[in-house]
């Protein structure tokens, strides 16, 4: 099903009842598998795979027809102009945006299959900044997929999460609020809970916005390690640059795929004069 | 008012006892009678005890979800159901008018929820709208029931401002019966409470269905509304379930310290309020929030660590200026 084949009228009325039944029911996401039945979860799998996939933000479409597959255990962007529809598209993917259709599958599943695998950090302003919370109940927050929202966290949960915070370098944070942390100190303490959950993806929105370049180098270096271990990491970012330098995968966006695969494929002139309308200066 | 005052006094189940003391038959007598109050005294401040208390417990439901002023429109919202409920049954049921009360709050929550979403309103001009209407219905059913010489209907007006003469043990006994509830609920639902508010996001990836933990946290403040609303009025109880909250926030940085805090100072400043607004026969509501606001801004103030005066001295509001400073400097750029 592609978005052309639909009317204006459909995609609003799918907008209209999204908002108000929005979680009753079958969400998109979490539809039950017809086209793949029964397949094992291995490496072979991608990531995250799109088919047909639309979204719309109060009756507006964002994205229209995305086909796309991010292949597993590489570190993969999402790039693209403002309101291209890049965090959309991974938040719809995680069923946060109610008005979605298409397939969607991640680690060759659906979502609500693999929850305890995916691991995901939202874009810095998603997070209420001043809560009362501790750098350490955040990164405790990674083994409640594991552990339940009522059970006590075990000794195997407290290593987890000793052993993240030591990683990403915050373990002498562990006590302090989080309203008392530095934007880069914050972002370590969000990748930390991820590594937390032991996570076999990690989707990042934005995750290097209001953070020094220090700490977005350091960041990257974790991520890049973690997918020499296996692990896939699917990042939402805008420096072209960047992702051109320490990347291997990229999908480019303006409102639906304008091109996926290896950085210095996508970023091509061509591809980026399609999305951004010119060239932009870092891409050069 | 101290027509009302007596009027309510005589209403109320107190009788005068062989000395001139007051007597009782309630279930509460023991845990009354050992506070060195009488028994009236007793039965007021043990009540706004208790109001204060689940006020402040569940006021951070409302603060830290940013939705204080959605809180305030659901308390304006109960006069029209108290004001019908009355109309309904001729009576001034105290029961019943609270069941009035708690029809009216929720409809004043989802009337704001639909016109956010399907009236596609920013939240801001939603509650603006309820939180008129439904003050300016609750009043306009308020006057009509007041001029129609009905005698029943004296005291209806406390709903108002609030008032606490006409408390009796049974009102103490409804009190403590939902502060159990409200008790129960946080504790059980603590981790996916603090997870949802504070990171909605990872927690509905994580398979939680987070507008159930919405509608959950809008009935629990139903429930402070609709239980403070006699003592503390429609118009004032937002304050109530603010103010505690605030004065907790600069004394603690974890949530699992802040809610018992937040509901101890509600507590302190509800049972303080209500035993000096008799004493001064003032209403109840503005004497309790001028006191929760005055405990607020100390806090604000003198807190040890995050306190006004304490930042200074540590220099971190200097910091803060000058890395805001350096954070415009580079967007400027």
């Amino acid at each position: 099903m592609t978005a052309d084949a639909r009317s204006p009228a459909e995609a609003e009325e799918g907008t209209a009842d999204a908002r108000s039944a929005a979680e009753a029911a079958t969400d998109p996401v979490d539809a039950p598998d017809t086209r793949f039945p029964s397949e094992a979860p291995e490496m072979t799998e991608p990531a995250l795979r799109l088919e047909g996939m639309s979204a719309s933000y109060g009756g507006r479409p964002v994205l229209t027809g995305v086909d796309v597959e991010i292949p597993a255990g590489v570190l993969s962007a999402v790039v693209g102009p403002n309101g291209a529809g890049k965090s959309t598209m991974v938040k719809a993917a995680l069923g946060l945006v109610p008005s979605v259709r298409g397939t969607v599958r991640w680690l060759g599943r659906p979502l609500r299959r693999v929850r305890k695998r995916v691991a995901y950090v939202p874009q810095s302003d998603a997070v209420a900044k001043d809560f009362p919370i501790t750098a350490v109940q955040v990164v405790e927050m990674g083994r409640y997929p594991h552990r339940g929202w009522l059970r006590r966290l075990t000794a195997e949960d407290d290593e987890c999460v000793a052993a993240a915070m030591q990683q990403v370098g915050v373990a002498e944070l562990a006590d302090r609020p989080i309203d008392e942390l530095s934007g880069g100190q914050r972002q370590r303490v969000f990748l930390a809970r991820a590594l937390a959950q032991r996570a076999d993806l990690i989707v990042l929105d934005e995750p290097f916005t209001a953070v020094d370049a220090r700490t977005e180098a350091a960041l990257l270096e974790i991520l890049t390690g973690l997918c020499r271990d296996g692990v896939s990491v699917i990042a939402v970012h805008h420096d072209l640059r960047d992702v051109r330098d320490r990347f291997d995968h990229a999908v480019l966006m303006a409102g639906t795929v304008v091109a996926a695969g290896a950085p210095a494929d996508v970023l091509t002139p061509e591809h980026l004069e399609r999305a951004y309308g010119m060239a932009p200066l870092a891409a050069r | 008012m101290s027509a009302i005052v007596t009027g309510t006094l005589q209403a109320g189940s107190l009788q005068a006892g062989p000395l001139g003391g007051w007597v009782q038959a309630g279930p509460l007598g023991g845990l009354l009678d050992a506070l060195p109050l009488s028994y009236p005294d007793a039965v007021v401040v043990v009540g706004t005890a208790v109001v204060g208390f689940v006020a402040g417990l569940l006021g951070p439901l409302a603060v830290l979800r940013q939705r204080s002023m959605f809180g305030d429109a659901m308390s304006h919202g109960t006069l029209a159901g108290v004001a019908v409920a009355f109309l309904i049954t001729g009576a001034k049921v105290p029961e019943l008018l609270l069941l009035g009360a708690a029809v009216s709050a929720t409809l004043a929550a989802f009337a704001m929820i639909a016109l956010e979403r399907v009236g596609r309103l920013h939240a801001d001009a939603a509650i603006g709208v309820v939180l008129s209407v439904s003050l300016t219905l609750g009043i306009v059913l308020l006057t009509g029931i007041s001029e129609s010489g009905n005698a029943q209907q004296s005291g209806l007006d406390e709903y108002l401002l609030g008032q606490t003469a006409g408390m009796v043990e049974r009102d103490v006994v409804v009190a403590l019966a939902l502060a159990g509830v409200a008790v129960a609920a946080i504790l059980l639902g603590f981790r996916l409470l603090r997870s949802a508010t504070f990171d909605p996001g990872f927690t509905a990836v994580a398979g939680v269905r987070t507008w159930v933990v919405d509608a959950a946290s809008t009935g629990l403040l139903a429930l402070a509304v609709v239980l403070g609303v006699r003592t503390v009025g429609a118009i004032l109880m937002v304050a109530l379930l603010v103010a505690p909250v605030v004065a907790a926030r600069q004394l603690t940085t974890r949530l699992a310290a802040l809610l018992p805090l937040s509901a101890v100072v509600g507590a302190v400043c509800g049972a303080a309020g209500g035993l000096l607004s008799g004493r001064a026969e003032l209403p109840a509501g503005p004497v309790i929030v001028l006191l929760a606001t005055a405990v607020a801004v100390l806090s604000v103030v003198l807190a040890p660590r995050r306190g006004v005066i304490a930042r200074a001295r540590s220099g971190r509001l200097r910091q803060g200026r000058m890395r805001q400073g350096r954070l415009r400097q580079e967007r400027a750029r």
